[in-house]
């Protein structure tokens, strides 16, 4: 793994790594094939049902042109799959010895980086919602923090909450005992 | 005299799609291009930048392997026309 981008101290190492499920993913892709076929089903009701309607009287090849159409809509919805899989990709939690890195990738261009020290921690909430999520196993993690300005970070639709939850809790307590070790 | 020509010509033969000539589809490739490569250079950015696992290789090659493709596509498909 290239965790570069993370800024880890020299003794720090990502545990877990904590992304939402594919699931998420495959609804995105569903919908931008759906689009993609769209037109070919479409041209296949008016080759069926009118099928004088693509006598047009273009300069050119009719089927070129509608080719030429088609490839740059293809062209466009892959760059869309593409935009919304890093999104998807690039939203994502690091668990590391010492903190939380939560990387929040809203759009494209807005992304947001937060760490969240084990001992401001005060309360996770898993929340597992509808059929989906219990059968596939993912929910929405919340965790709350300690300080004056309690804050709340949370990421959903995220795979095994549980066993997330589990290391988080582990780690603090780990933290919490070396740091009552050493005062 | 009452001057009985019509004010407006007889008729107008007007074609709807006579403006789309190669050229013209040829521009609307060219702005595209453009378009899609500031695109794809912004996501180039995230994906070297914040990438994080060696998989994003393949989301690469498998993005610039479709882009090739379907502009392949067009670019003969306006050479048919």
């Amino acid at each position: 793994m290239l965790y570069h981008a993370l800024n880890l101290e020299k003794d720090e190492h990502v545990i877990q790594e904590v992304r939402k499920h594919w699931i998420v993913f495959v609804g995105q892709g569903f919908v931008t094939g759906f689009l993609g076929l769209f037109p070919v089903f479409l041209k296949g009701i008016v080759d069926v049902f009118m099928p004088g309607i693509l006598d047009v009287p273009v300069p050119g090849n009719v089927n070129a042109l509608l080719l030429f159409l088609y490839s740059i809509w293809l062209l466009f919805l892959w760059l869309w799959f593409f935009i919304d899989w890093t999104k998807y990709y690039l939203d994502v939690w690091y668990v590391t010895e010492k903190r939380i890195i939560i990387v929040n990738q809203k759009k494209i261009f807005d992304r947001e980086v937060s760490n969240l020290r084990f001992d401001k921690i005060q309360d996770i909430t898993l929340d597992v919602h509808g059929f989906l999520s219990t059968l596939l196993n993912f929910g929405t993690i919340r965790v709350q923090t300690a300080s004056e300005d309690s804050k709340s970070f949370q990421i959903s639709a995220v795979r095994y909450p549980e066993k997330i939850r589990k290391v988080i809790f582990s780690q603090q307590n780990k933290n919490s005992h070396n740091y009552t070790s050493s005062a | 005299m009452i001057n009985t020509s019509p004010i407006l010509p007889a008729s107008i033969n007007f074609n709807l799609f006579s403006f789309v000539e190669g050229n013209v589809l040829g521009i609307i490739l060219v702005l595209f291009f453009l378009f899609y490569c500031a695109v794809s250079v912004a996501l180039f950015y995230h994906w070297v930048k914040y990438g994080m696992s060696a998989g994003i290789y393949l989301a690469e090659a498998v993005f610039l392997a479709g882009s090739v493709l379907l502009f392949t596509v067009s670019l003969l498909s306006l050479n048919y026309y």
